[in-house]
């Protein structure tokens, strides 16, 4: 074998370690904002992915609508009954919302108060995709320049996502759901509730468990009357994400480690894979963060 | 041009890979399937040309990749030169054939995906997990896909190196 025992490359080969390691250390915590170069370097890469992207998704779609022609029948039965349910639903929303509006104003609330729950919608293309499992993660075409901001919640049309975790001027990368893991410095555990017994029910998500593909809550009371099939939405009360957006439904649930507190398995309503646009979800009011 | 072709194609090798493959591979078990380009480019300029080409394309690559989508800068750059070096300085001599090549580049693969695990695990950022979903989905597809592609370029980049050498000698060395 060649000499690769000669002390210069060894040395070189040390060196490079070293360097490499205080650079991942330097660069690993979330850091407000990035540098310039970092931004304009990948605001000009995610400018030539977005121009190839768009291209790749016309073909994609068009594969793809040949594929699902042969379901149109049952999904088309199955929209109508949501059809129906949402007319419904919506009549009762409207009637809800007048009442809201008036108790608001008989109780004084302030703007920002009444504001609180009005949350934006910015709607964003996925880009591209990480592609491995260390760091799951998307870019997405809205930046800083469209008022994105760090850790502010992502969601798709089925649930949460994952939270902004790096922005530069015209692109963002969202980081997903697979990231919250208790031993993580970088991941934000989030503050859950179920929904439709908000002021009951409180856990902590801060696990994902990547062989089954579940999301852990923690720290639930054993009397909390969470069980299986409720709609798991955030709480608000992590200051890190607007409360009320679909996290997922209870899965199981089982008492903990240390039989203090309850356990739960929680299945993601999201699929995190094959995202084609995401929601970036916008609190209106600073104050009330 | 024809020195810096590489540097272009590799390019666009990393912005379709982000951009367009997610696109098209399938979803399997909830697993994303994805074909590492610019990764079987580098190992593959490793194995037919030379280890400084490697270490610096790794380098650079792996470095566009941290920026991107990465927790912390370094990883892949580290991890991607020095894979590309070594996969040189243990396989590359004169009695290189195809499939003996692609069997070799099976090495590099899960020699960089080891590497760049323990990485993010030391740092905290991952916990790897030895279910079957992940060995078989994730690793091994992943490989089988990489060699797939690998195969398709290896004919075309093994001539593109040998006229290189030809017109102008070793590139670094």
């Amino acid at each position: 074998m060649i000499r690769w025992f000669a002390n210069r490359k060894v040395l070189i080969f040390l060196f490079g370690i070293l360097f490499f390691i205080a650079v991942m250390g330097l660069t690993i915590s979330n850091r407000a904002q990035m540098t310039w170069p970092e931004q304009f370097f990948k605001d000009t890469v995610g400018w030539f992915q977005g121009v190839v992207n768009v291209p790749a998704r016309v073909v994609g779609d068009w594969f793809g609508e040949w594929q699902q022609i042969s379901n149109v029948h049952e999904e088309n039965e199955a929209l109508r009954k949501q059809l129906d349910q949402f007319a419904r639903n919506s009549a009762r929303l409207n009637q809800l919302e007048a009442d809201n509006v008036r108790l608001q104003r008989a109780l004084d609330f302030t703007e920002s108060q009444r504001a609180l729950h009005n949350y934006k919608f910015h709607y964003a293309d996925v880009i591209s995709i990480s592609g491995n499992e260390y760091n799951p993660s998307l870019l997405i075409n809205l930046g800083s320049k469209d008022g994105i901001k760090l850790d502010m919640a992502v969601t798709s049309v089925e649930g949460l996502v994952g939270r902004i975790s790096a922005v530069t001027q015209y692109h963002s990368t969202v980081q997903l759901l697979h990231e919250l893991d208790e031993n993580n410095r970088t991941s934000r555990p989030m503050a859950a509730t179920v929904r439709g017994a908000e002021g009951k029910s409180f856990g902590i998500i801060e696990e994902f468990d990547r062989s089954k593909g579940l999301l852990v809550m923690t720290k639930i009371d054993p009397l909390d009357p969470l069980k299986k099939g409720d709609v798991v939405v955030t709480s608000g009360l992590g200051q890190l994400f607007p409360s009320g957006l679909v996290i997922g439904t209870v899965k199981s649930r089982k008492i903990g480690d240390f039989g203090i507190t309850h356990v739960a398995e929680i299945q993601p309503a999201a699929t995190l894979t094959k995202l084609r646009e995401v929601f970036v979800v916008e609190v209106p009011v600073a104050e009330s963060r | 041009m024809e020195r810096n072709v590489v540097w272009l194609i590799l390019f666009a090798l990393f912005v379709v890979e982000g951009a367009v493959l997610p696109v098209f591979l399938p979803v399997i078990h909830g697993t994303q399937l994805h074909i590492d380009f610019v990764l079987t480019g580098v190992l593959l300029i490793g194995l037919l040309y030379h280890r400084h080409s490697a270490l610096l394309y790794g380098v650079c690559f792996g470095f566009m990749h941290d920026l991107m989508y990465g927790q912390m800068l370094g990883v892949f750059a580290f991890t991607m030169g020095l894979t590309g070096y070594l996969i040189n300085l243990f396989f590359a001599d004169k009695y290189q054939t195809m499939f003996r090549d692609l069997l070799v580049l099976v090495v590099g693969f899960i020699m960089f995906h080891a590497i760049v695990s323990v990485f993010y695990y030391v740092f905290g950022l991952y916990q790897p997990n030895f279910t079957w979903n992940y060995v078989f989905l994730d690793l091994l597809l992943r490989v089988a896909l990489n060699l797939l592609f690998a195969a398709i370029i290896y004919v075309p980049t093994k001539k593109h190196y040998q006229k290189m050498q030809v017109r102008y000698g070793s590139y670094f060395a």
